[in-house]
């Protein structure tokens, strides 16, 4: 049996260190160090801003400490409880944020900066801007694979785990997240125009 | 040269999600799934712009550091949970609570030691009628 002063939190695997971290506050700092910068990616492309970022990067770790006796290794990986409640508190997020739009101040000043600089700078700007507000259009379950693929670099098996969705499953979703994203890009090239902001924060009604 | 027979779709599917994760260079996936380039440009154009535009960002040491030590603290304070609910307890509280702990205590002993004498008793006498015949 292992005791604190000799476990081998390094070379533990995440379940083994699930266990220990219910009493054990280095074993789920182990489990921390690992996944905060995971989520704090998933979460910011989700929110776009790294202000939000980092507050439901908090709260995703305060709630798996909170329920960290409930989880079990029962098929589910840690990584993919993990990424679960990072998708639940995104989705909460975005419903409690729907009805007022406020700019953040990496987004406007974003727009500012790319009012400044040369053409060619703007148009690879813009166009970068295009595809990411096109994925933030994008039903939250492609944009969690998006993030997941080619942020976290996830084989589909992985991906799957955590979506709870087969390999063929993902690779389908993904092809339709292509299409879908193909599709609202002819959409923007075709209608430029945006509302621009100029103020700090916005909130639109 | 590799081909896998699939519908259509289905291998459009199996080769941008292997585009996509860098199994092999795209001619070898074009000849893979026997798909012409035509039919899938577009999607490929795509997924080598999220590809640049998908990347990693980190967040700041300093949120990172902070929230570990805030993280810790509550699993400690936690484990301790207990003990700090005594602790915080007036002292009139706990002074009373350790007087009915002694008290009880007391009790069991008591009760414990006459049962034992009260057993031991009954030993004795049980002895005395054969001592005294003889």
């Amino acid at each position: 049996m292992t005791t604190p002063f000799t476990r081998d939190y390094g070379q533990a695997d995440d379940a083994q260190l699930a266990r220990w971290a219910r009493d054990d506050a280095e074993a789920f700092g182990e489990l921390y160090r690992r996944y905060v910068k995971k989520i704090y990616n998933y979460v910011f492309y989700r929110t776009n801003n790294h202000h939000d970022a980092e507050d439901l990067t908090a709260r995703v770790f305060y709630r798996a400490l909170a329920h960290i006796d409930s989880y079990t290794d029962r098929g589910v990986p840690f990584s993919a409880w993990l990424y679960r409640i990072a998708h639940n508190l995104v989705a909460n997020w975005h419903r409690d944020n729907s009805r007022r739009q406020i700019v953040s101040l990496d987004e406007y000043i974003g727009n500012t900066l790319r009012s400044e600089a040369p053409e060619h700078v703007v148009e690879a700007g813009q166009d970068r801007e295009a595809l990411l507000e096109a994925i933030r259009r994008l039903p939250e379950d492609r944009q969690q694979l998006l993030i997941l693929k080619y942020i976290e670099r996830l084989p589909n098996a992985k991906i799957g785990e955590i979506m709870n969705r087969t390999e063929g499953a993902v690779k389908s979703l993904y092809h339709r997240t292509l299409l879908a994203l193909r599709e609202e890009l002819a959409h923007y090239h075709h209608n430029p125009d945006k509302a621009e902001t100029d103020d700090t924060s916005v909130q639109r009604e | 040269m590799e081909f896998v027979s699939h519908p259509h779709e289905s291998r459009i599917a199996d080769l941008l999600s292997d585009y996509a994760d860098g199994v092999a260079p795209l001619e070898t996936l074009l000849d893979r799934y026997n798909v012409s380039y035509q039919q899938v440009s577009e999607l490929v154009d795509l997924a080598d712009q999220l590809r640049s535009t998908l990347v990693e960002v980190s967040p700041s040491p300093q949120f990172v550091d902070g929230l570990l030590q805030e993280l810790i603290g509550e699993q400690q304070a936690a484990a301790l949970g207990w003990w700090s609910r005594i602790q915080a307890m007036p002292t009139r509280t706990k002074l009373a609570a350790g007087i009915g702990g002694i008290t009880l205590t007391a009790g069991v002993l008591l009760i414990t030691a006459r049962s034992l004498s009260h057993l031991l008793g009954l030993t004795e006498r049980e002895e005395a009628p054969g001592k005294a015949i003889a």
